[in-house]
C-alpha cells in the first residue's frame, strides 16, 4: 500500500475508529484428539478412471433431451433439496410465518439507506471458463447421485492446479481450464463411502453436502470437506451425523488422499442428536479450522456453534488421529453463529505472536438487522503441534456498518423448459437471497477483510440484495483484543441483485468480491468486484454471462418454498501464489442440462 | 578559532579586497550543503531495509520523504530503515514529523548514525534534528514497530540538508542572501572605520 493509500486509511480510521471500552468474552475448549480419525486412503485419479471405464448398471440421469413423460422406467427419484438451516432468529418468533414459505418476502426489514448502484461492465477479456454443472454432478459415479440444489461451489488454486468442488462432486483443472480427472468424481467416491443412492437397487447411502475445498500453503496440501447427515437405506433420517475431511498426501490434487471422519452427533448434549451444518474453513500457520453450527437432526433447531482446530502438522504427517481441539459456543450474545475463520493469502504473514493467533468473524443472528460484528481470536494455536494443545478463544463485539437480512431476488424472465412440464406450468421463481451471515474472511497485511449480504435501497428506491464489506485492523495485546474499522461500505447494482458475495484479497490487500448478479436485467451471471483498501468496489465485472433463468426443482412446488429457488449457498474466492484472485460463482450457463436443474458454475481469474 | 577571530579576519578581507571580489571569495570559502533529497542525497540513492517488517518509503510532492513502518500482521517486532552511505563528512540536518494511529508505545521513529536516536513514538511529534556524518558512514531514518499490527507509523523528513559531496554545488538562495547581507554589514563598518 503506497503513501496515498495509507493517508486514506488514516482518514478512515480517524473517522470511524473511536475506541470505547468494550467487553470481551473468553472461552476455553477441549482436546478431542482421537475423535477425528483416518479411515482410509483414496487415489483420486484411479477412482475417476474406474468411473470412466466402468458402466454401472443403473438408470442414468435423464437429460432434458431424453425427456419421456409418462414412462415410469425413466421416472426420477425425488431430488435432494439441501435445506438452508436458518439463523436462530427464525426460531425465536421474530418472524411469524413458517420459514419455508414465501412469507419470507414479507419479513419486515429496516431500510438502511440508499446506495448508488455500481456500473456493470461486460468483461469479455477476463480469463474464465465454465466449471462444474448440475449435469456433471448428477451424472458422476455412474449416475448414482441425487439431483442437488444448490451447488455450494468452492475453489482452491495452487501449483498450477484448480480444485473445484460442488455438492457432491469434484474436478481438478489446469490453470488454463483443462480438466485433469478423466471424469468428474463424486465425493462419495472421494471419501470411499456408498453412493448417495444406488439407482439400480434404490438403496440410499451417504449424502455428503456443504462443499468446501482448500489448499494450504504451509504444508502444501489439498483439502476437501463435507458434512453428512446419516440416513437409512430407505432415506429416513437417522439420529447421527459426521464430517468427512480428505487431505492430499502430496501437493498433487489428483493424487492420493487421506480420508478422515469425525462423528458430529454430540448425542449427550441437550438439544441433540445434531448435525454440524454449514462448515466454514480457515487456517493459520498451525491449524486448520472448521466452524459449524449444531442443529438438531430432526427439528433443525439451532443449538450452538462449534469450532474445530486441527493440527496441520498432524494432517501433513498423515496421523491416524490428528491433534484436534474443539470450542463450543452457546448462543449467548446472538453472534455465536456461522463464525467464519480467516485465511491468509500466499505472501502475507500469519500472526506469529502469542504463539499463533487465528482470527474469526461473525454477524448477528438473533435479529434480522444489526450494526456490529463479533471478532474472535484463537490464541496459542502453536500448541496444536504438541500432545497437549491448550487454545483460548476471545470474543469481542465491535461496531460496524449496519446490515439487514436480505430478501429474495427477482429474475429476468426467460424460457423455463422444466417449469413448463408442470400442470399448471411453473412460473418464474425468485432466488433465495440468503441471510446476513459472514461469507468470507481474509487476513492480509495485519488487516481483516470480510463481506456479508444485506438488503439495500438503490438510487431509484427499489429494494435490492447487495452486500457490505468491512476492513478491520485487529490487535491482540496483553490479552486484549481490539479491531477498529479501517474502511467499510456497501455495494449494489441498480434494480438488480448481487447474491452470496465472498471476498478474498492477496498479500497486498488487493482482491475481489465475487458474487452472482441477477435481476430484471440479468440472467444469473457470475461477476466479481475488484477492490483494495484505497478503493472499495467501484465496478461490477460481468464474466460468466447467464443464458437463462434458474429453472430447477427447488423453484417449483415441493421445492424450497413456493416460488423461491435455492441459490448459492456461497461464492468462493481464493488467492494463488502469484497474487491473482480466482473465484467461482453459481450461474445459469448455456450448456447441456438435466431435467431437474440447470445450474452451472463459472471460474474466473483476476490479477489486481 | 573564536567567532571574534573569524570577524576580524573577514573585516581584514573586506579592507584588502573589493566587495564584489570579497563576495566571490567568501562564497568559495563557505562550506556547501545539499538541500533536499537531490544529488548525492537523492531518493534513489537511499536503500530500504526491512527487518521483520513490510515498510516502505516514498517521496511526497513537496519534496519531503515519508518512511512508513511495518504492519505485516505478524505480531512480532520489526523495523524499517531507509539508509544512505554518507558521501562526505559534515552536518546533516532535517525537520521531522511523526504520526501513527496505533496505541501509544507500539511504534516509534528515529534515526540511526553511530547509534539510534529516538525522535517520536506513536503519540506523534515533530521537530528538528542534526547529526555529524562521517564520509562512508551509513545513516538511516528508522520506523520501528513492536508487533507489526494496529497500523504503521509514518515518519516524514523535510528541510533536509546534507554536506555537499562536490565543490560545484551552489548554495541555496537563502544562504546566498545571508552571505550578501553579512558582507554588506561588514563593508559598511569598514567604510565607517576608514572615515574615522
Amino acid at each position: 500500500m503506497r503513501c496515498g493509500e495509507l493517508a486514506f486509511a488514516y482518514s478512515m480510521l480517524a473517522a470511524g475508529g473511536i475506541l470505547i471500552a468494550q467487553t470481551q468474552t473468553t472461552y476455553t475448549g477441549a482436546n478431542i484428539t482421537g475423535q477425528l480419525t483416518l479411515v482410509r486412503t483414496v487415489d483420486v485419479s484411479q477412482a475417476a478412471s474406474r468411473t470412466a471405464t466402468t458402466l454401472l448398471a443403473s438408470r442414468p440421469a435423464r437429460l432434458f433431451e431424453q425427456h419421456n413423460a409418462g414412462n415410469p422406467e425413466y421416472a426420477e427419484d425425488p431430488p435432494r433439496l439441501l435445506n438452508r438451516f436458518r439463523p436462530p432468529l427464525f426460531q425465536e418468533g421474530l418472524d411469524t410465518p413458517p420459514w419455508r414459505s414465501l412469507a419470507i418476502t414479507t419479513q419486515p426489514r429496516r431500510e438502511i439507506g440508499t446506495v448508488t448502484g455500481l456500473p456493470v461492465n461486460a468483461n469479455t477479456t477476463a480469463f474464465g471458463f465454465s466449471g462444474l454443472t448440475h449435469a456433471d454432478q448428477r451424472l458422476a459415479n455412474g449416475g448414482n447421485q441425487f439431483n442437488v440444489e444448490p451447488p455450494n461451489p468452492s475453489i482452491a488454486v495452487a501449483n498450477g492446479y484448480i480444485l473445484q468442488g460442488v455438492n457432491n462432486a469434484i474436478q481438478v483443472y489446469t490453470t488454463s481450464g483443462s480438466p485433469i480427472l478423466p471424469k468428474v468424481l463424486s465425493t462419495n467416491e472421494l471419501f470411499g463411502v456408498p453412493a448417495a443412492i444406488n439407482r439400480t437397487t434404490g438403496v440410499n447411502g451417504v449424502f455428503p453436502t456443504d462443499m468446501r475445498v482448500f489448499h494450504d500453503q504451509t504444508i502444501n496440501r489439498w483439502f476437501v470437506l463435507q458434512r453428512a447427515q446419516d440416513y437409512d437405506q430407505f432415506g429416513n433420517t437417522l439420529p447421527s451425523s459426521r464430517m468427512y475431511l480428505a487431505v492430499s498426501q502430496t501437493p498433487n490434487p489428483a493424487g492420493v488422499y487421506n480420508i478422515y471422519s469425525i462423528e458430529t452427533t454430540d448425542a449427550e448434549r441437550p438439544g441433540c442428536p445434531c448435525v454440524a451444518d454449514y462448515p466454514q474453513i480457515g487456517a493459520d500457520q498451525h491449524g486448520f479450522y472448521i466452524s459449524t453450527g449444531e442443529y438438531n437432526v430432526f427439528s433443525e433447531y439451532f443449538i450452538n456453534a462449534q469450532i474445530h482446530a486441527v493440527s496441520k502438522v498432524s494432517l501433513a504427517a498423515g496421523a491416524a488421529t490428528p491433534t484436534t481441539y474443539r470450542f463450543t459456543l452457546p448462543f449467548t450474545t446472538g453472534y455465536e453463529f456461522s463464525i467464519q475463520p480467516a485465511t491468509t493469502p500466499p505472501g502475507a504473514q500469519f500472526f506469529a505472536g502469542n504463539n499463533g493467533i487465528e482470527y474469526l468473524v461473525s454477524s448477528f443472528a438473533r435479529a434480522g438487522e444489526d450494526s456490529n460484528l463479533a471478532i474472535y481470536a484463537i490464541h496459542n494455536t502453536g500448541s496444536l503441534a504438541t500432545a497437549n494443545p491448550s487454545l483460548t478463544l476471545t470474543q469481542l463485539i465491535v461496531p460496524v456498518i449496519s446490515y439487514t437480512a436480505p430478501d429474495v431476488a427477482s429474475q429476468r424472465p426467460g424460457a423455463l423448459p422444466y417449469g413448463s412440464t408442470f400442470s399448471p406450468p411453473g412460473s418464474l421463481a425468485f432466488l433465495d437471497g440468503g441471510d446476513q451471515r459472514v461469507q468470507a474472511l481474509s487476513y492480509a497485511g495485519g488487516r481483516l477483510y470480510t463481506s456479508l449480504a444485506t438488503q439495500l435501497i438503490d438510487e431509484t428506491g427499489r429494494r435490492v440484495v447487495g452486500g457490505a464489506f468491512v476492513i478491520l485492523s485487529p490487535t491482540f495485546r496483553n490479552g486484549l483484543l481490539a479491531a477498529p474499522v479501517l474502511r467499510q461500505g456497501y455495494f449494489a447494482v441498480k434494480n438488480n441483485h448481487l447474491l452470496r458475495s465472498g471476498i478474498a484479497v492477496n498479500a497486498q490487500g488487493r482482491g475481489v468480491i465475487a458474487a452472482t448478479l441477477v435481476g430484471p436485467d440479468y440472467y444469473p451471471s457470475a461477476v466479481y468486484l475488484p477492490l483494495d483498501l484505497m478503493t472499495g468496489p467501484a465496478s461490477v465485472q460481468l464474466v460468466g454471462f447467464g443464458a437463462g433463468p434458474q429453472d430447477g426443482f427447488t423453484g417449483y412446488p415441493g421445492g424450497f418454498g413456493a416460488g423461491v429457488a435455492r441459490w448459492g449457498d456461497y461464492t468462493t474466492a481464493f488467492v494463488s501464489a502469484d497474487g491473482a484472485v480466482w473465484s467461482t460463482a453459481e450461474y445459469i450457463p448455456n450448456a447441456v442440462r438435466t431435467e431437474r436443474a440447470n445450474w452451472g458454475t463459472y471460474i474466473t481469474r483476476f490479477v489486481p | 578559532m573564536t567567532s571574534r577571530h573569524i570577524y576580524n579576519g573577514l573585516l581584514l578581507l573586506t579592507r584588502r579586497l573589493p566587495v564584489c571580489f570579497s563576495f566571490i571569495v567568501l562564497l568559495a570559502a563557505v562550506p556547501r550543503a545539499d538541500a533536499g533529497f537531490i544529488g548525492a542525497y537523492s531518493f534513489d540513492n537511499f536503500n530500504l531495509f526491512n527487518t521483520n517488517a513490510n515498510g516502505f518509503a516514498s517521496l511526497n510532492l513537496d519534496g519531503s520523504l515519508a518512511i512508513t513502518g511495518g504492519n505485516d500482521g505478524s505480531g512480532i517486532p520489526g523495523m524499517t530503515d531507509f539508509s544512505l552511505i554518507a558521501p562526505t563528512s559534515g552536518i546533516v540536518s532535517f525537520n521531522y514529523a511523526y504520526a501513527s494511529l496505533d496505541f501509544p508505545g507500539y511504534d516509534f521513529a528515529g534515526y540511526f548514525a553511530d547509534n539510534f536516536t529516538f525522535l517520536a513514538n506513536s503519540d506523534g511529534g515533530s521537530g528538528s534534528a542534526t547529526f555529524l556524518a562521517t564520509v562512508g558512514q551509513q545513516f538511516s531514518f528508522r520506523v520501528s514497530t513492536l508487533d507489526n499490527t494496529g497500523e504503521p507509523g509514518v515518519l516524514t523528513i523535510s528541510n533536509f540538508n546534507g554536506p555537499s559531496a562536490t565543490g560545484g554545488d551552489v548554495p541555496e538562495p537563502s544562504t546566498m542572501l545571508s552571505l550578501a547581507l553579512g558582507l554588506a554589514v561588514l563593508a559598511a563598518r569598514r567604510r565607517r572605520a576608514d572615515r574615522r
